[in-house]
């Protein structure tokens, strides 16, 4: 229906109302200032009702010419205006559509999205569970391992250290006896003890072979 | 270094001396001439002394020396001083004493003992030495009061320890080596 009040007429159609109406509006003329109708005219007006038919014909004649001049100038804007913002108001509403669809499918992504997410980090999870536990389980066996290596290490080195003090003592215990050795032979020696010491060297002696 | 440098002079004196016939000499010479400088520490540090000329070091060593020594000896020190190796005297005594003992099949015996031995006691080590190696032997004779009694003797690379401190030490390794066996 739109269209139809949109479309505009074909400028003979125009053209042939504007003939028409100049000719009605003329004819109305003419037959108003030759008092043709006036036998009708004249019962009418006594009965209370004032119609001229000539200026009737000239009103219909001049309504044919102003319809399709209104019709250009204003009705034929008007229509498309209006029909311009319908189009838009449909594709408002169709983009409006698409835009209603293109969220629930993105919604629907979203929430499949989320989900796998949700899934994904589930599994993660659960391997970084697992992942830390064997963490853990490795953990205390190495520090088992490494205490009982410390323990054994440091019984070695205890073990170490008390022979070498037994050793240093041992060698403590030489040295002091010697000492005391020493020092009572240095008290007892000598002219006469020298000259024996000499005397046995001499009977004693031998040049080791080559 | 000196000592291979020391070994080839004295190895080319000894063979001068050998064919001039005169070894004996030079050695008595050199044994001289480093026991003065072993006991004048003056003399020792002027012949040693590189700031000193050459001149001034032959005119000392000619006067105190030249009437005493034989020409060889003379001409070595020249020599010495020539090629800057003075210091070398004392080493090329020992190599020449070395040279000239293997020559004559002699043995060096350094004896040491706690107290001065008497002369029969140091004849009696030497010849003692001689008829245990069947060679000749010069010996040095050193007094050392640290040895405590008794006397060591030290032939090449032997030594034959009949000190009291030699005992002790035996003792004391032997000790040693017992209680740490034991360990």
């Amino acid at each position: 229906m739109a269209n139809d009040i949109e479309k505009k007429p074909s400028s003979s159609t125009t053209a042939f109302k504007i003939i028409i109406g100049i000719t009605l509006m003329l004819a109305g003329g003419y037959l108003n200032s030759q008092h043709t109708f006036k036998s009708i005219e004249e019962p009418l007006a006594a009965q209370g009702i004032p119609l001229t038919f000539g200026n009737t014909i000239s009103v219909i004649g001049v309504f044919l010419i102003l319809f399709p001049v209104l019709n250009s100038f204003f009705f034929a804007p008007l229509m498309t205006a209006i029909n311009e913002r319908n189009r838009e108001l449909e594709n408002t509403f169709s983009e409006a559509e698409s835009l209603r669809k293109e969220m629930g499918d993105m919604k629907s992504a979203y929430e499949k999205r989320i989900s796998d997410t949700e899934a994904e980090a589930r599994e993660k999870i659960q391997a970084q569970l697992k992942e830390a536990q064997d963490l853990r389980t490795q953990l205390m066996a190495d520090a088992a391992t490494a205490k009982e290596h410390m323990i054994a290490q440091a019984q070695e080195e205890i073990s170490r250290e008390k022979d070498k003090i037994m050793n240093e003592l041992r060698v403590e215990v030489v040295n002091l006896a010697l000492g005391a050795t020493e020092k009572l032979i240095g008290e007892n020696v000598n002219n006469e003890t020298n000259k024996r010491l000499v005397q046995e060297f001499i009977e004693k002696a031998e040049v080791p072979s080559k | 270094m000196d000592a291979r440098v020391a070994t080839r002079y004295a190895q080319s004196l000894f063979d001068v001396a050998s064919k001039q016939n005169i070894v004996s000499s030079v050695s008595d010479d050199l044994a001289s001439i480093t026991a003065a400088l072993e006991h004048d520490p003056r003399f020792k540090s002027f012949i040693n002394n590189p700031a000193m000329n050459r001149e001034s070091k032959l005119k000392l060593m000619e006067g105190v020396f030249s009437d005493r020594t034989t020409a060889l000896t003379m001409q070595l020190f020249r020599l010495l001083l020539e090629k800057r190796r003075e210091s070398l005297i004392h080493l090329v005594a020992q190599e020449f004493d070395r040279f000239r003992r293997a020559a004559s099949n002699t043995l060096f015996a350094q004896v040491v003992s706690a107290m001065p031995l008497t002369e029969a006691e140091q004849k009696a080590i030497v010849g003692k030495l001689e008829t245990s190696s069947k060679q000749k032997v010069e010996a040095t004779f050193e007094v050392d009061a640290s040895l405590m009694s008794g006397v060591k003797v030290h032939v090449g690379n032997s030594v034959m320890d009949g000190t009291v401190r030699g005992s002790l030490d035996r003792l004391r390794d032997k000790l040693l080596y017992d209680v740490l066996k034991q360990a």
